[in-house]
């Protein structure tokens, strides 16, 4: 399991600029009016570096709400 | 840097509103977003605080045509533009037997395009040369095939480069060059490109934004000029005062081939324009038995200057740098000592400093990553300038057997001959505005797109100097700039490079000045203070201009009697007006 000094949450919020309390699992594009396509790409990027991980296209197009970037970090074996 | 961390400290730098801002605006064929924090943080570390606009995806055609565009309306004082042959080519196969030319015009429309819209927009070109496609329908065979993507994708480079290198100002940074470094399989995102239309790394944009930033640095500021190296495990390998000059490593089969090449690369350092310099703690004596050894690729007669004593370095370098007339600012310092080069940098920040690596044959990692001998491709005086080193110790010669200095000055033989500027003169009157300090009415800098402006408007009459004395020929040497209105000339820029100041050229270049405008105009000009042009001062004020930052009518000057004026060449009539040069 790896441990970084960033979670989740916080990454989500830096790249985006939303408040740290927005970035629930239920969060969508929708209701973070920032994650639009560009800024989700930037997210992954983000993601990857803080967490030493690389996911598939498939896996980066499958996530649709910020519990979806859990559940693909779990798959990596990270707990966010 | 991550991409959050640049991502962070972008947004810190765009909200903290420093004056000065460069505007910068990007065209691209893919999604390069992620460039944008990296860039905008390399170009800060660099003092080149900037706004930085990405035009719409794949519309550089589009921006460009309209003035009406969104980076039209920005007015950018740079525009990069990338254009990857993936999309160039997208909608027709991979080259494979079809012509070149089928493929090659495409890119070239679009650089005109480009060039066009830059000059209109008075805008500097940045082109990212686009790196070579990887995929070939033939594998390793591609070599074979001189219609193949390789083939025809290097032979459009150098189309695109050639075309680039006659637009004077514009900028080049090869893709190629950093995939080349990276790797493709660093550099290359298929998963983000299948995506987003990425098809880079982070780790790549983050290199593409240390090259930029280093194009655009080079274009705005005086390259260095002199390299100033330590002897004992820097040129060889030991300390020629423990082992004595036969036990100095110097040979072909070990680390001392490493020391040689090194030698090699500063000879093309020289040749590229730059001095070298010698600054050693040791016996001289010990280090000239080095010099003469049969192995030892670089000779004496290299060295513009040397001090090889036990005084502290940081003060040996500024000697070097005053017999030599140059800044701290353009000094390069090479050492293996990391003692020295801390003392050095405390005491000089504005020395360049480099640590010879404790392995030698690691001195090219050293050289590759630092951007202290970016330069443009040198121009004729850059080649001959270790030559007017020489002629300069010449002259010191005579100097000191004159009895006065008008004796010293009249037996120099100094011939001038002073013509317009032409488009062919970019490189050279660029050059002399960004480096000289000594000599400089007011220290106004231009960059070579600002210089080719000036060209273009015919209310600035632009002059250049030439000058050759018994000893050599000094090259072009001075320019001045006039702006010209009906009742009046203002003096817009007025140098002369400090190696041929003190010997009157400076005051047939004022003679000229007023000659061109004629009476009954007056020549007005304000001198400004800045760091080092104390001679320009102590020079107009002979002239009237006894203090600095107010618009001053200029006295008369009168063309030195010891300084013979020089026909206008064939060459030079065949540039335009024979100018005051034939007036004899």
């Amino acid at each position: 399991m790896t441990k970084t000094n960033r979670s989740l949450e916080e990454i989500v919020s830096a790249v985006l600029q939303v408040a740290v309390e927005d970035v629930v699992d239920e969060a969508t594009p929708e209701t973070l009016k920032s994650w639009n396509s560009l800024n989700h790409v930037h997210v992954v990027l983000a993601i990857e570096e803080v967490f030493g991980v690389r996911f598939s296209a498939e896996e980066i197009s499958s996530v649709r709400r910020i519990a979806d970037f859990r559940r693909v970090l779990r798959k990596s074996g990270i707990t966010s | 840097m991550s991409f959050l961390g640049a991502t962070l400290r972008w947004r810190e730098i765009s909200n903290s509103q420093r004056p000065g801002q460069l505007n910068v605006a990007v065209l691209a064929s893919f999604t390069l977003d992620p460039l944008v924090p990296y860039l905008g943080v390399e170009l800060d570390k660099a003092g080149l605080a900037a706004r930085i606009s990405v035009g719409p995806y794949q519309q550089i055609v589009q921006e460009c045509l309209s003035d009406r565009s969104s980076t039209a309306q920005l007015a950018p004082q740079v525009l990069i533009a990338w254009a990857r042959f993936e999309e160039l080519w997208r909608g027709q196969p991979v080259p494979l037997t079809d012509p070149i030319s089928r493929y090659r015009e495409s890119a070239m429309e679009q650089l005109e395009i480009l060039i066009e819209a830059c000059r209109r927009w008075r805008s500097t070109l940045l082109y990212v040369l686009p790196a070579i496609p990887e995929l070939s329908p033939l594998g390793i065979g591609d070599a074979l095939n001189p219609t193949g993507v390789f083939s025809t994708a290097t032979q459009i480079r150098e189309t695109l480069r050639t075309r680039l290198i006659q637009e004077q100002g514009a900028l080049i940074l090869d893709a190629e060059r950093i995939l080349r470094d990276l790797g493709s399989e660093r550099s290359y995102d298929e998963r983000l490109n299948a995506l987003a239309h990425i098809p880079y790394t982070n780790l790549f944009f983050e290199r593409v934004a240390v090259g930029l930033t280093r194009v655009i640095a080079m274009d705005r500021r005086a390259a260095k000029k002199v390299v100033v190296v330590d002897a004992d495990n820097t040129l060889w390998g030991g300390v020629v005062g423990e082992v004595g000059t036969a036990g100095i490593d110097l040979h072909s089969n070990g680390p001392g081939e490493a020391y040689r090449s090194f030698q090699t690369f500063l000879l093309q350092l020289r040749r590229a324009g730059m001095l070298l310099a010698l600054c050693s703690k040791n016996a001289e004596q010990d280090v000239w038995e080095v010099f003469a050894r049969t192995d030892m690729i670089l000779r004496r007669e290299h060295l513009s200057a040397w001090r090889i004593n036990w005084q502290p370095k940081a003060q040996n370098i500024e000697e070097i740098a005053r017999e030599l007339g140059l800044g701290l600012d353009s000094c390069v310092f090479i050492d293996d000592d990391p003692v020295q080069i801390g003392e050095v940098q405390r005491a000089h920040a504005e020395v360049a400093c480099l640590r010879m690596p404790a392995d030698p044959c690691n001195w090219m990692a050293m050289v590759k990553d630092t951007d202290v001998f970016d330069r443009f491709p040198p121009t004729p005086e850059d080649g001959v300038r270790a030559h007017h080193q020489d002629a300069e110790k010449q002259r010191a010669n005579l100097m000191r057997v004159s009895q006065t200095l008008d004796e010293y000055r009249t037996s120099l033989n100094v011939e001038v001959s002073i013509c317009p500027a032409a488009e062919t003169d970019v490189e050279r009157l660029t050059q002399l505005i960004q480096k000289t300090n000594q000599f400089n009415l007011n220290c106004r800098r231009r960059s070579r797109r600002e210089v080719c402006e000036l060209l273009q408007n015919d209310r600035f009459l632009i002059r250049l100097v030439r000058a050759t004395d018994r000893f050599g020929d000094y090259g072009i040497v001075g320019a001045f700039v006039i702006w010209s209105e009906s009742d009046r000339a203002t003096l817009d820029t007025f140098l002369l490079s400090c190696r041929a100041i003190g010997r009157g050229i400076e005051d047939a270049m004022l003679a000229c000045c007023q000659e061109l405008i004629g009476s009954p105009r007056q020549l007005l000009a304000t001198l400004e203070e800045c760091p080092r042009n104390e001679p320009a001062r102590m020079f107009f004020a002979r002239y009237g201009l006894s203090s600095c930052g107010a618009l001053t009518r200029l006295e008369a000057a009168a063309w030195p009697g010891h300084i013979k004026r020089k026909l206008a060449t064939h060459e030079d009539v065949e540039r335009g007006d024979p100018g005051v040069s034939m007036r004899e």
